[in-house]
C-alpha cells in the first residue's frame, strides 16, 4: 500500500463579526477514508468545494490533519511535524493546476527545476545543470530552454515545467491537482500522455484530482466521488461508469457532455435540482440529500455509512440496494 | 426551427480584425466568413485564442479600443451592422442580440438590486412603467427557474450563488426576446450539475422563443450537445462547417479531426491522439493555410496560399487543399 488515509479531517475555521472570534467550522473534509495501492492512478472526482484539493494538501501534510491518521509507505506520517517531514518531502510531490501561479516569474527554468537539488541534496551547479538538462529530455523539452524565464512558455509547456520540478528528486507518489484544467484539450491530451509514460518509467503511484471525469476515467484504475467533505462512492474506473450505486455518481456521469451526438441522444438523463449547499452549513444526515430525487425521510436524519457492497464497490447511501433493483441509476 | 428555417438571420461576409499592441499587430481574425440561420443554435468552437469571442463581439461592436476591423461586412437583417451609426447599434444591442460571457458577475452592476437590472433592459427599450417592469422581471426570473424571485429581485450580485447569477444574466439577454443571442461560454466558470441545468433551462428557452444562438464555447462535447451545426475555428480562421453530427461522423479537416481525436472518450484508455506542435502566434502567423506547421497531411500549396472554404456538400464546407480550396 502506497497511501492509507483513515477517517482524515481538515476544519477549516471561520471567523466573523467584529472580534473576528471563531464563529464555526467548513468541514472541507470530514472523515475520509481511502487506501491507494503501489503503481496505481486514485481519481477524485466532485464539484467545487468538495474538499478534493484540502484531501490532496492534507496527505501530503502541506497542511495539519484535524483527525485521522495518514500511512504512508508502511509508515505513520500524521503526527510528524518541521524537520522530521523534510525527506518525506523527497517522496510525495504535487503538481497544481494552474501552471501560471505555480512557476516564479523572475527565475530561471534551470532554478525552478533544480532549487529541490540544492535544498535536498546540496547538489552542485554542474550537477544541477546536468540533472535538470535530463529531466527536461524526458518531459519533451529543450535543453536549450534552461536559461529561459517562465513568460517565455506556452500554457502546456509550463507544465512540463512544473511537472519536471516535482519530478526531479524521484519521487514514489504524485498528487496531480487539476493538471490539465488550464490547458486547451490538444495540449491536454499531450501533458496526459506525459504523465502517463513518466509514471510506467519512474514507477509512480497518482492522486489524480479533478471536476473532468472524462479526463480521471482516462487516467485512473480507481474513482473516488466527494460531495461536501465526504466521500459518496469509490470503485474501480470502470465499475464506477457503468454501474454507478450512488445518486450524486449518477448525476455527475449524466452532466457530462459527450462528444458524440448520437450518443448524447440516447443518454438517460438525470439533472439535479437546487445548488450545492454552503459547507458551512451542509445538510444534516445525507448531504447529499437536499437535491437527491430519492431522498426519503430518514436521509435528512440519518448519515448513511460508507460500505464495501461489492468487493472493492463502497456506496454511502441508505437505499443503495433498492435504487440497484428498480435501475433508475442503469446507463 | 420557425417558419423562416433556412434563410439566414446573420452573416458575416470576409471580416478582418486586427489588433494594435505594443508587441505588434495582432492579426486575429482573418476572413471569417459564417452565416447563422433563423432559429438555430450555432455551435462556435476551437481553443484558446481562436478568435471565437472577438468575432462574438464584432458583431455587437464592442471590440476594445485598440481594435482595428480591417475588412468586411456583418450583415444582420439586411443592414450591415459594421457601417451603422453607434445610435443605430445600441437600439440593436439587448433588443434585436444581445450577448452573455461566462463570468455573470462581471455583466452586473455590484451595487445595484439585480432585479433593476433586469427592468431597466425593459424601461430603456419599451414605453412601460416601473411597475409593469418589475412584474415582467419576476415573471421571467419565475420562467428561468430561481427560487424566490421577490428576494431574487432584492438581492445583490454576490449574494447570489454563480448559477443564480448567470439565471440572472439570461433573463437580461432574453427578457426582449431577441432575435440572435450571443452566448460566449456561458457555463465554462460552473460545476457541472449547475451547468447540465444552465444547459436544459437554454434548450427550452430558445426552442419556446425561436432564437437564433452562436453558442461558443471550447468544449465539443457541449457543442455536441446544444449546436444544430458546428463551425471550427483555428487561428482567426474558420476551418470546417457542417452540421453537428457531420463534424463528428465525417470531420474533413486535419485540424477538426485532430481535436477529435485528442479528446478522452469514454472506454479507452490507451495513449490519446495528440497532435504535433501548438497554436502559432497571431503576431506573426504562419502564411499561407495557418495550420500547415502541425498539419500531418501538409503539400505543396500548403505554406503558400490561404485555402477557401469550400462546399464539399450541401452544407459542408472545408477550407483546405486536400478538399480543392485553391482561389
Ligand atoms: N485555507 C482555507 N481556509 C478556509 N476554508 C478553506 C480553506 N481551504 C479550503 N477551504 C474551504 O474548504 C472547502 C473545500 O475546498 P477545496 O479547495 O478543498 O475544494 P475542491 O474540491 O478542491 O474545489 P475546487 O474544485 O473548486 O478546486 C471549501 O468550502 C473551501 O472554501
Ligand atoms: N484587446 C486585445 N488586444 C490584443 N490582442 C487581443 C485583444 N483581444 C483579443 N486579442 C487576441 O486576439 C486573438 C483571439 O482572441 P479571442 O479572445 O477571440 O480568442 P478565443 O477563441 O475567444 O479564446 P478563448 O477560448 O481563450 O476565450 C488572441 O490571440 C488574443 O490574444
Ligand atoms: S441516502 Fe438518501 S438522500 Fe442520500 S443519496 Fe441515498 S437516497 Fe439520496
Ligand atoms: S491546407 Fe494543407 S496544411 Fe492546411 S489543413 Fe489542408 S492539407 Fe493541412
Ligand atoms: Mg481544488
Ligand atoms: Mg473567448
Amino acid at each position: 500500500m502506497m497511501l492509507e488515509v483513515q477517517d482524515l479531517k481538515k476544519y477549516f475555521p471561520v471567523r466573523g463579526g467584529v472580534m473576528m472570534r471563531v464563529i464555526g467550522h467548513v468541514k472541507a473534509v470530514d472523515g475520509v477514508s481511502i487506501s491507494i495501492e503501489k503503481g496505481e492512478v486514485f481519481g477524485l472526482v466532485g464539484e467545487s468545494g468538495s474538499g478534493k484539493t484540502t484531501l490532496g494538501r492534507t496527505v501530503l501534510k502541506l497542511t495539519e490533519p484535524t483527525g485521522g491518521r495518514i500511512i504512508f509507505d508502511g509508515r505513520d506520517i500524521t503526527d510528524l511535524s518541521g524537520k522530521e517531514l523534510i525527506p518525506l518531502r523527497r517522496e510525495m510531490q504535487i503538481v497544481f493546476q494552474d501552471p501560471y501561479k505555480a512557476l516564479h516569474p523572475r527565475k530561471r527554468v534551470k532554478d525552478i527545476i533544480g532549487e529541490p537539488l540544492i535544498i535536498h541534496e546540496g547538489a552542485s551547479d554542474t550537477e544541477v545543470r546536468r540533472r535538470v538538462a535530463e529531466m527536461l529530455k524526458l518531459v519533451g523539452l529543450n535543453v536549450e530552454h534552461m536559461d529561459r524565464y517562465p513568460h517565455e512558455f506556452s500554457g502546456g509547456q509550463r507544465q512540463r515545467i512544473v511537472i519536471a520540478r516535482a519530478l526531479i528528486l524521484r519521487p514514489k507518489f504524485m498528487v496531480l491537482d487539476e493538471p490539465t484544467s488550464a490547458l486547451d484539450v490538444s495540449v491536454q491530451a499531450k501533458i496526459l500522455n506525459l504523465l502517463s509514460d513518466l509514471k510506467e518509467q519512474f514507477d509512480l503511484t497518482f492522486l489524480l484530482i479533478s471536476h473532468n471525469l472524462a479526463v480521471v476515467q482516462h487516467m485512473s484504475n480507481r474513482i473516488g466521488v466527494m460531495y461536501l467533505g465526504k466521500l459518496m462512492e469509490a470503485a474501480p474506473s470502470q465499475e464506477l461508469f457503468e454501474n454507478p450505486l450512488h445518486p450524486y455518481t449518477k448525476a455527475l456521469i449524466s452532466a457530462i457532455p459527450i462528444p458524440d451526438p448520437k450518443l448524447a441522444k440516447k443518454k438517460r438523463k438525470m439533472t439535479l435540482r437546487g445548488e450545492i449547499p454552503s459547507p458551512l452549513h451542509p445538510p444534516s444526515g445525507c448531504r447529499f440529500h437536499t437535491r437527491c430525487p430519492f431522498a426519503k425521510e430518514i436521509c435528512e436524519r440519518e448519515e448513511p455509512p460508507l460500505r464495501e457492497v461489492e468487493p472493492g464497490h463502497w456506496v454511502a447511501c441508505h437505499f443503495w440496494d433498492e435504487l440497484r433493483e428498480v435501475g433508475v441509476l442503469n446507463a | 426551427m420557425n417558419d423562416k428555417g433556412g434563410e439566414n438571420l446573420l452573416e458575416i461576409r470576409d471580416l478582418y480584425v486586427r489588433f494594435h499592441t505594443l508587441r505588434g499587430l495582432v492579426k486575429a481574425i482573418d476572413g471569417v466568413n459564417l452565416e447563422v440561420k433563423y432559429g438555430e443554435v450555432l455551435g462556435l468552437v476551437g481553443e484558446t485564442g481562436s478568435g471565437k469571442t472577438v468575432t462574438g463581439l464584432s458583431i455587437l461592436r464592442l471590440l476594445e479600443q485598440n481594435a482595428e476591423i480591417t475588412g468586411g461586412e456583418i450583415i444582420f437583417q439586411g443592414r450591415d451592422l459594421l457601417k451603422l451609426p453607434l445610435k443605430e447599434i445600441l437600439k440593436i444591442r439587448g433588443r434585436d442580440i444581445s450577448m452573455i460571457f461566462q463570468e455573470p458577475k462581471a455583466a452586473l452592476n455590484p451595487v445595484m438590486q439585480v432585479g433593476d437590472q433586469v427592468a431597466e433592459s425593459f424601461l430603456v427599450h419599451e414605453e412601460i412603467s416601473k411597475k409593469e417592469a418589475k412584474e415582467r422581471v419576476l415573471e421571467i426570473f419565475r420562467r428561468v427557474g430561481l427560487p424566490d424571485p421577490e428576494r431574487v429581485y432584492k438581492s445583490y450580485p454576490h449574494e447570489l450563488s454563480g448559477g443564480m447569477a448567470q439565471r440572472v444574466v439570461i433573463s437580461m439577454a432574453l427578457a426582449l426576446k431577441p432575435k440572435l443571442l450571443i452566448a460566449d461560454e456561458p457555463t465554462s466558470a460552473l460545476d457541472v450539475t449547475i451547468q447540465a441545468q444552465i444547459m436544459d433551462l437554454f434548450r427550452e428557452l430558445i426552442n419556446e422563443m425561436g432564437t437564433s444562438v452562436i453558442y461558443i464555447t471550447h468544449d465539443m462535447a457541449l457543442a455536441a450537445e446544444i449546436s444544430d451545426r458546428i463551425a471550427v475555428m483555428y487561428a482567426g480562421r474558420i476551418v470546417e462547417v457542417a452540421d453537428t453530427e457531420t463534424i463528428f461522423e465525417n470531420p474533413l479537416h486535419p485540424y477538426t479531426q485532430g481535436l477529435l481525436k485528442s479528446i478522452p472518450k469514454p472506454g479507452y484508455r490507451g495513449k490519446l491522439f495528440s497532435m504535433e506542435g501548438e497554436i502559432p502566434p497571431l503576431i506573426n502567423p504562419p502564411p499561407g493555410c495557418r495550420f500547415h506547421p502541425r498539419c500531418p497531411k501538409r503539400f505543396d500549396p500548403c505554406d503558400k496560399e490561404v485555402p477557401k472554404l469550400v462546399e464539399m456538400e450541401p452544407g459542408h464546407k472545408v477550407a483546405c487543399f486536400l478538399y480543392g480550396g485553391a482561389s
